[in-house]
């Protein structure tokens, strides 16, 4: 009985999903397009991307070196480790192809980070490029 | 003197498994995932204790109480002779040794019963789970720890008492325990009478509690995890936890998602209000997203689980309100023997990874029979 309720509201999710929800792609690709017309660009570049996701900045209460490199590590592809401990998926979508599928997941993880590394929220321009920079990177 | 046949091969093997079964359940409580076997050889002990009780009434006669058990005055006359190294010899048991297998017999019989109380109100297994509660197990627990000693004490004034008369007056106590054949004087054999049917019933018993201790203890095979989650539902002592994915994805990104049944609900309340400084870092959450897990938390908290560590954790925690489950003195003297090398091994790497030694950790068990320590 379980398992018949549980593939009915599967496959109405399905559906529901199919019909109402753009695909990840698409989902993608309108954040980007949002980004560009707020940071007023015709492109991003992911070889800014790069410079910004290997920048290293002291951060100014912890006195503590920080980057997006600390716990994601230099190399995108490979997995990384939270201050704690805990293993990180690798980031690059072409060694993990869920990363930068879902603009809300991707702008939660921006506030954060960008937060811890910057002390401040990132321009469009930046998110801009380091998507790029993680969607490109093989 | 000649040598004669004293101890019947029941007696003789009653007595070298009840030493053996007592001795392995005593080494089996020293180590929490040795839980199993404990359990299973002090069932051992109440099947040979049942089988001893109906034996000493039906089995050959130096088996039999009647045979052996005597008065005041007999047992002190014996002991003065023992004082003054010449005790009188008996065929069988002396009056000194009968009272010892008593007292044996009366603590064995205090472990078993406290034992169930404590694997029933504790641990949450076995068939009388929900007869006994957290508190009446806990101080069962103080009678189990106090008979055992207790047990252990008179079992070394017994093999004390063996060895003096075996190298002292060579009586061969020992080695006859083994044939059943001792050289003694002057036997004076007291009509007996058979009974055949309590005879097969001693055996009967026996079989009948060893069997079904060894049927609860088996039950319940490991999952890939080396959890035995069939166990906890089955017997219905332990709610598994239900587990929240949104926990899992906002707190368990950055660290290990810790059991919400370790702290009470206003530790979890004090932690989810303070995520903008959580431990050094700002891991604030969206108001609604924060209160949804908090929700969850608060439900799934140790002032609602009733399992022992939850139990254990809230009693050693009194009326602070700790945001660390690694300060609270329980965990820290549960973990005390547990090295930083331990630890820091690969496939733990944290204090906080409840789950590489407690497999049932993400359902909020942490059930002594399934730790096991990663070795590398």
């Amino acid at each position: 009985m379980r398992i018949v309720k549980g593939l009915t509201a599967l496959s109405a999710l399905f559906f529901a999903g199919s019909v109402f929800a753009a695909s990840p792609s698409a989902q993608m690709n309108a954040l980007l397009d949002g980004l560009k017309k707020e940071a007023g660009v015709a492109s991003f570049s992911a070889e800014e991307g790069k410079k910004l996701y290997n920048a290293k900045r002291v951060h100014s209460q912890k006195k503590e070196e920080r980057s997006c490199t600390t716990c994601h590590t230099s190399n995108p592809a490979a997995p990384g480790k939270t201050p704690v401990g805990k293993v990180i998926e690798p980031l690059s979508q072409a060694a993990n192809k869920e990363r930068f599928t879902d603009p809300k997941k991707v702008e939660k993880w921006f506030k954060r980070n960008c937060e811890w590394v910057l002390e401040r929220e990132c321009t469009p321009k930046e998110k801009g490029d380091f998507i790029t920079y993680m969607t490109t990177v093989k | 003197m000649k040598k004669i046949k004293v101890w019947d091969l029941p007696t003789r093997l009653f007595h070298w498994s009840f030493a053996a079964a007592f001795l392995s359940a005593f080494a089996a409580s020293s180590r929490e995932w040795f839980l199993d076997y404990h359990v299973l050889s002090g069932s051992i002990v109440l099947g040979l204790v049942a089988f001893r009780v109906v034996w000493g009434f039906s089995g050959n006669p130096n088996a039999r109480f009647s045979s052996f058990v005597r008065g005041w005055s007999e047992t002190k006359g014996f002991l003065s002779g023992l004082l003054r190294l010449s005790p009188a010899r008996y065929p069988g048991h002396n009056p000194a040794v009968a009272w010892v297998i008593l007292a044996m017999l009366l603590f064995a019989s205090v472990l078993a019963a406290t034992g169930i109380i404590v694997y029933s109100g504790e641990e949450m297994r076995g068939p009388f789970v929900g007869f006994f509660s957290f508190e009446t197990a806990e101080k069962a627990g103080l009678i189990h720890s106090i008979a055992a000693y207790s047990f252990l004490a008179i079992a070394a004034v017994h093999v004390a008492a063996a060895l003096l008369h075996d190298i002292i007056w060579k009586e061969g106590l020992i080695i006859s325990m083994l044939t059943g054949s001792k050289a003694v004087e002057g036997v004076h054999d007291a009509p007996v009478v058979e009974r055949p049917l309590l005879k097969k019933g001693a055996f009967a018993v026996l079989g009948a509690v060893t069997i079904s201790a060894v049927l609860v203890v088996l039950p319940g095979h490991k999952d890939a995890s080396g959890f035995t989650r069939t166990l906890l539902e089955d017997q219905g002592g332990l709610r598994a936890l239900e587990r929240n994915a949104l926990y899992e994805e906002e707190c368990g990104s950055c660290h290990n998602a810790l059991s919400p049944t370790l702290l009470p609900a206003r530790s979890w309340e004090k932690v989810m209000a303070g995520l903008g400084e959580h431990f050094g870092d700002d891991a604030s959450l969206p108001e609604e997203t924060s209160a949804e897990i908090l929700k969850w938390l608060a439900a799934s908290s140790a002032d609602h689980a009733f399992s022992e560590p939850s139990k254990k954790m809230i009693s050693s925690i009194g009326d602070k309100t700790p945001l660390r489950i690694t300060e609270v003195s329980y965990w820290k003297r549960k973990h005390s023997d547990i090295g930083n090398d331990v630890f820091s091994r690969k496939g733990v790497s944290s204090r906080t990874n409840c789950a590489a030694c407690h497999p049932g950790a993400p359902l909020g068990s942490f059930d002594d029979r399934d730790i096991s320590i990663p070795r590398g």
